[in-house]
């Protein structure tokens, strides 16, 4: 079956980073990975950076599903795309202290 | 407390659990509690419907994980784009809203608990409590709309049943 991101990767990349634009100081950086879910579907995971001031308790639901509409509305991972998005987020503190190279 | 709010909580207090430095065990844990939350959610609201309360929690083992998930996916129809809480304005926005959670709590609950896959992959409280809120959201998305038809519909629908002639 084909699916759109998977042969056309560059684009893919440059779709993300088009949106990572877009959504300016509210992400520090967009990462993801395509892939196959665990039911077989094709998919990405998102790994989305968030400034530490967005992910207090109290602003943390707000901010991530703002980011994470805007991802889908602008990119439409499945509609263009082919892949069901999942969604990450992690504060850049975090982020900083735990060094993982998937979300450099 | 109905007992899938017992697991919204227990997620909760999971994932605060070891101070600053949050043990993965306790994460990964957090992660999979907050789906079983809506998972049992889902069984519950659709099992009270069933008038002999003895039958209750064997109906509820009739229902399977990845035909919960297909069910949720087949709703959402390839657009999966759902407005934040306060941006809702219509039911079908809620219950998009919470097939939506249903599909990313599952997916997520696989990541976590699987040792053999990416075990390697650590979590972050600040990840695990965004996936929390998601699942409450959920929650929060289910009571404005459950006692409307098409979600009571969309429970029957989780059973995985054959569709109608004529649909997709």
């Amino acid at each position: 079956m084909f699916t759109k991101a998977f042969s056309y990767e560059r684009e893919f990349a440059e779709a993300v980073k088009k949106v990572e634009q877009e959504l300016g100081d509210k992400v520090i950086r967009i990462r993801y990975s395509l892939d196959y879910d665990s039911t077989g579907d094709p998919a990405v995971k998102f790994r989305i950076v968030m400034p530490d001031s967005s992910l207090t308790k109290d602003k943390l639901l707000e901010a991530t599903q703002h980011v994470s509409w805007v991802i889908e509305r602008e990119l439409k991972p499945e509609e263009t795309w082919g892949v069901y998005p999942y969604f990450n987020f992690r504060a850049e503190s975090e982020q900083e202290a735990m060094q993982e190279p998937a979300w450099a | 407390m109905a007992f899938a709010d017992e697991l919204l909580d227990l997620a909760r207090r999971i994932a605060s659990l070891d101070g600053v430095n949050p043990q993965q065990a306790s994460l990964r844990r957090a992660v999979s509690t907050a789906y079983y939350a809506l998972f049992h959610l889902a069984i519950g609201e659709a099992t009270a419907n069933w008038s002999q309360s003895e039958l209750r929690p064997l109906l509820g083992r009739v229902f399977e994980h990845g035909k919960m998930k297909q069910a949720c996916s087949r709703l959402l129809g390839g657009k999966s784009d759902i407005p934040p809480f306060e941006k809702r304005a219509t039911p079908e926005d809620h219950l998009r809203a919470v097939a939506k959670a249903f599909v990313q709590a599952q997916e997520q609950r696989e990541d976590a608990d699987d040792a053999d896959y990416d075990v390697a992959a650590p979590w972050s409280r600040g990840q695990v409590e965004a996936q929390i809120e998601s699942v409450a959201d959920a929650f929060r998305s289910w009571t404005a709309i459950r006692g409307r038809p098409d979600a009571q519909e969309f429970l029957v629908l989780l059973l995985g049943p054959k569709q109608r002639r004529g649909q997709a």
